[in-house]
């Protein structure tokens, strides 16, 4: 559904992304896992076309680059950055991105009501933005990128900074999205989430995809990796940047393939 | 609806919901065309009774008639003095606008020394022709005592304009323009805080054209910019009496300048790479183009190199355009230029925006 082929991205002499080569299946939740600086990023604004590669081919299925108008078309983006205008209500910012997408009328109006009601805002959907707390605007921005129906959905860490029942909700509507037959990329450092939540996952390191694979095949292929370390890794990575927190199984896989070491972006 | 609507009609939805920028895009333009109309109407209309003093140590026959013929005259409201020094005293002590020193060469000819208020030199500027038509027929000598340069050409002006012009149809371009200068300084602060905000990449990843997108910008730039030239327009015809003197080339300007604008709005959002630098450019470097351009000092009274260096601002083009459609009866020849100026301007700031697309 979505894929990329050997593509790769350099900012000066730094190579962001190097030769990976990796596909989403269509249904499935795919998660993008790595520590800062690992390329996620610039790996999805490749997705997206904010990026050209410098080497490779990005293809949304059939409808080819995602810098074309129809590919764009099939993908939702829920970014990092809460990307909202606080001056307009969480009704009025889906209407304007569904104009945007060429949605209007009563389809608009439909997939306006339903992305509201999905994410649980219906009742604030007059509301100006600015009132919301910040788990009611991580999930206006995952209606924003529902809300033209689209085949595959990008989520940025989507439950970032929110409140646990906020996240819990977030992580149940991204669940809900497999069922509806939506292809989820998903980054997150929360792998409790990722052991959740994804079909398979998929770990950069340095610009580079260390492995690909369900979690147990995963397990399977790095069966070393000690939990103390793992736990020793963390505490100490805690008070400078953002840490891979929770999923256990998924933790020790992810520690042993990208270390202990800060990667300070 | 399309994409670029929706986008026009999105600004348009949050300026409305800006108190502070729906104030500098609305409510400034109507500061200051009413402070600069109030300003000029009190320079430069010809005063009913403008306050002399008038003394003549020696009196002769003809100094009393020439001062009677001053006392008639509906222009002054004469004070005798019996002294020179008790007449510059009231100019002095700010009672009088000007005295004027009447001396015979005791041969029947006069001459006339206008002492005016440093502060009130163009009514000693009209003061001086009032003085020579009194003094039509007399063998006399006028010495006018620092007269500034250029405010009768400003009045004569003034008094040509046809339709019966008055200091609104001066002040009410500049203010327009002033007004629309904080129109493209608010919606370029807008884009640049769109870009810090993030909300810019959910448009770029959005179906649209590099294109659609700036173009989306600009138009509701260029509907706000409309709105306030037309609003303006109708509050100076209306409420001040400015009618055009030709609506069509008054709307070839309105929509030169609307075009010009937009471009000066998106060259602010490619320059500015933070709200805070936006803030500093809008009003700081928008303020010097203003200024440049004439918007504060007239024209005519800055030295000739900077007289030169104002044909780089658009605010000059601007003001000049709306003039020419309201009092100076230019011909579509001369309208030509500012307009084609103008456009230019908002041609190559668009293309600049389009151009900052591509490099983000």
């Amino acid at each position: 559904m979505l894929s990329w082929n050997e593509v790769s991205k350099s900012f000066g002499t730094r190579a962001a992304v190097d030769a990976v080569t990796l596909a989403a299946r269509p249904g499935e939740i795919l998660g993008l896992l790595g520590p800062n600086g690992a390329g996620k990023t610039t790996l999805m604004h490749m997705a997206v076309g904010l990026i050209a590669p410098d080497g490779g081919t990005v293809s949304i299925g059939d409808r080819g680059s995602p810098r074309s108008p129809e590919a764009r078309k099939a993908l939702g983006v829920a970014t990092q950055a809460l990307s909202l205008y606080d001056d307009l209500s969480g009704r009025e910012q889906l209407q304007f991105l569904a104009s945007l997408y060429g949605i209007s009328g009563r389809r608009a109006s439909r997939q306006i009501d339903w992305a509201l009601a999905f994410v649980g805002l219906a009742d604030r959907a007059g509301d100006r933005t600015k009132t919301y707390s910040i788990g009611m605007k991580r999930r206006l921005n995952l209606a924003c990128a529902l809300v033209h129906d689209p085949d595959v959905v990008l989520l940025d860490e989507p439950t970032a900074g929110v409140d646990p029942q906020s996240r819990e909700r977030i992580v149940d509507n991204v669940d809900a999205l497999r069922s509806l037959g939506r292809t989820v990329i998903y980054t997150t450092h929360y792998l409790d989430e990722a052991e959740r939540l994804c079909d398979r996952v998929a770990i950069m390191d340095g610009g580079r995809l260390s492995c690909v694979g369900t979690i147990d095949e995963l397990l399977e292929a790095h069966p070393l990796a000690p939990p103390s370390s793992a736990t020793s890794a963390r505490s100490g990575s805690e008070s400078s940047q953002q840490p891979a927190r929770g999923g256990g199984k998924l933790e020790q896989v992810f520690l042993c393939l990208t270390g202990r070491s800060l990667r300070d972006e | 609806m399309g994409p670029v609507l929706a986008l026009a009609l999105k600004d348009l939805r949050l300026l409305g919901r800006d108190p502070g920028g729906l104030f500098f895009t609305l409510g400034m333009p109507l500061v200051f065309a009413l402070l600069f109309g109030f300003v000029l109407g009190e320079v430069t209309k010809p005063r009913s009774t403008l306050p002399v003093v008038v003394a003549s140590e020696r009196p002769t026959a003809a100094t009393r008639a020439f001062v009677s013929r001053l006392r008639g005259m509906d222009d002054l409201e004469v004070l005798l003095a019996s002294r020179e020094t008790e007449a510059l005293a009231h100019v002095r002590t700010g009672s009088r606008a000007a005295a004027l020193l009447i001396r015979s060469d005791g041969r029947g000819a006069l001459s006339v020394e206008i002492a005016h208020d440093p502060r009130r030199g163009m009514e000693s500027a009209m003061l001086a022709s009032v003085v020579a038509r009194a003094l039509e027929g007399d063998t006399v000598a006028v010495t006018e005592a620092r007269r500034p340069t250029g405010v009768v050409r400003r009045r004569a002006v003034l008094v040509d304009v046809p339709g019966g012009g008055n200091a609104f149809a001066v002040s009410f371009p500049l203010g327009i323009v002033w007004g629309i200068l904080g129109c493209a300084a608010t919606f370029g602060i807008g884009f640049v805080a769109e870009r810090e905000r993030k909300t810019l990449l959910r448009l770029r990843m959005a179906p649209l054209s590099r294109w659609s997108l700036v173009l989306g910008k600009g138009l509701a730039c260029f509907a706000a910019i409309l709105a306030v030239e037309c609003a303006m327009l109708a509050l100076a015809a209306l409420a001040f009496g400015v009618w055009p003197a030709d609506p069509g080339k008054l709307l070839a300007a309105v929509v030169s300048i609307a075009v010009a604008f937009v471009g000066v709005m998106m060259g602010l959002a490619v320059a500015a790479r933070s709200t805070r630098s936006a803030n500093a450019i809008g009003w700081g470097v928008l303020t010097v183009l203003a200024v440049v351009g004439g918007g504060t000092v007239p024209l005519f009274v800055m030295p000739p190199w900077l007289r030169t260096a104002s044909d780089a601002s658009p605010f000059k083009w601007a003001v000049l355009a709306l003039e020419g459609g309201i009092w100076r009866g230019l011909s579509w020849g001369e309208m030509a230029i500012p307009c084609g100026v103008l456009v230019t301007t908002g041609v190559v700031g668009t293309a600049l925006g389009v151009l900052l697309m591509r490099e983000e």
